[in-house]
């Protein structure tokens, strides 16, 4: 009998259980590589598939040992026993003790935190409360806050989940616009169709971080400490949403930190169009790795 | 109103088709002299008749339309949301209808600003 050998990707999935506000939840992780870890955050209401093409570049594996998880409620992570008596709700707090739980169940030694959208905005939570516990930091389509001229049309009972409406298809349409319009045909779909994926209730309850509760125009970002953890800002020029302005409003309130603009690309570049989003990504590790051989010798 | 051309390429995609199959919604659509008032029904686009009252009205700021044109559109013009969003689109009227039909609306001003399809 001839066997062929499998195909498989590099990623391997594996789940984590962790204890997250005294609620027990099951979490899905990913990872590929070797090196230094390189831990990658999801946007709202989407998980870390968006992460794939990180995942198989061979180049960026060979350095890092790439880790993207799915928060709970999201992807293949379980919401906590009795979700169904709850609504969804993200919160700062909850969501910098998720990503310290995953670091501690995993036990990475102060990985590069990347984030996008929330994750932007998570990026600096974490920086903020836990900066010595990670190598740097990268925010991408970073702000302190967010807003939207359809923000009561958001609230008004999550107009995209309501009995009436298709959740998915909504959702779904709300983020499609956000995407750069150069981006690849198929890369496009599977950013829309990630969206279409998402439970009842979490893209709004996401968004409650992203719009109110992870409001940080509260002056506490320049309480971040770029020598103890560097941050980087990269901003997509198409994004409405997290706009690049926004990541300028962040440079100029944390002193040290480094923005750089991402033309061709919107609010998801390392979905929407991985290999240009890789372009930009790439000088950002070297510097970081530069950075940490100079602090080693 | 839009041409036989627009309307047939529109209807003949399957995924506006399948998106309309309970559509019973009229759409205005207005930048500078330009209107378009289209219905959302039977699964199908065409033109509404002229007294038909909108659910929904899309107003685009001509410099807008005319960038959205371009083969790579600037920041703030290359997708509706981004128009209203960054003020040079305006949208009103019931918002459910919007947000459910908004792929299909995206097709539609793609054909008649380029002839193609968002999707």
């Amino acid at each position: 009998m001839t066997t062929v050998a499998p195909c498989f990707e590099p990623a391997v999935g594996r789940y984590i259980t962790i204890d997250v506000e005294g609620r027990r939840n099951r979490v899905y992780v990913e990872q590929a590589g070797e090196g230094i870890p390189l831990l990658c955050l999801h946007t709202a209401g989407a998980d870390s598939r968006q992460y794939r093409a990180l995942m198989n570049d061979e180049r960026l594996l060979s350095q890092y040992r790439v880790i993207a998880f799915d928060l709970p409620y999201h992807g293949k992570s379980s919401p906590p026993e009795g979700w169904e008596r709850d609504d969804y709700l993200l919160t700062s707090d909850r969501y910098v003790a998720t990503v310290m739980k995953v670091i501690e169940a995993l036990g990475i030694d102060r990985p590069i935190v990347m984030g996008c959208s929330i994750g932007g905005r998570a990026v600096l939570h974490l920086a903020l409360r836990h900066g010595p516990k990670f190598r740097a930091a990268i925010g991408l389509q970073s702000g302190l806050h967010a807003e939207s001229v359809f923000n009561a049309q958001y609230s008004d009972e999550a107009i995209m989940n309501r009995p009436e409406a298709h959740g998915g298809e909504m959702c779904s349409m709300l983020i499609s616009g956000l995407i750069g319009p150069e981006a690849p045909h198929k890369d496009r779909w599977e950013t829309i169709w990630h969206y279409m994926q998402g439970g009842p209730g979490v893209f709004a309850g996401d968004l409650y971080y992203y719009f109110d509760d992870g409001d940080l125009r509260n002056g506490l970002v320049a309480n971040i400490d770029t020598a103890v953890c560097p941050l980087y800002l990269l901003s997509g020029e198409y994004d409405y949403s997290a706009p690049p302005e926004a990541a300028e409003e962040v440079a100029r309130h944390v002193a040290g930190a480094k923005y750089s603009l991402m033309p061709g690309l919107g609010h998801f570049p390392m979905s929407e169009d991985p290999e240009r989003f890789l372009g930009y990504l790439r000088p950002v590790l070297d510097e970081i790795r530069a950075r940490e051989s100079g602090v080693a010798a | 109103m839009p041409s036989t051309e627009i309307l047939d390429a529109l209807n003949a995609d399957p995924s506006v088709q399948r998106r309309l199959r309970f559509a019973n919604c009229v759409l205005r659509i207005e930048t500078g002299d330009r209107r378009w008032l289209l219905a959302l029904r039977d699964g199908k686009v065409a033109s509404a008749a002229a007294d038909e009252t909108a659910d929904v009205t899309i107003r685009i700021a001509p410099e807008a339309w005319a960038a959205f044109q371009q083969p790579v559109p600037p920041p703030g013009c290359h997708d509706i949301y981004a128009m209203a969003e960054t003020g040079r689109a305006d949208v009103t009227g019931d918002f459910l209808t919007l947000f459910r039909y908004s792929y299909v609306l995206k097709d539609i001003l793609q054909q008649l600003a380029t002839g193609r399809m968002f999707g």
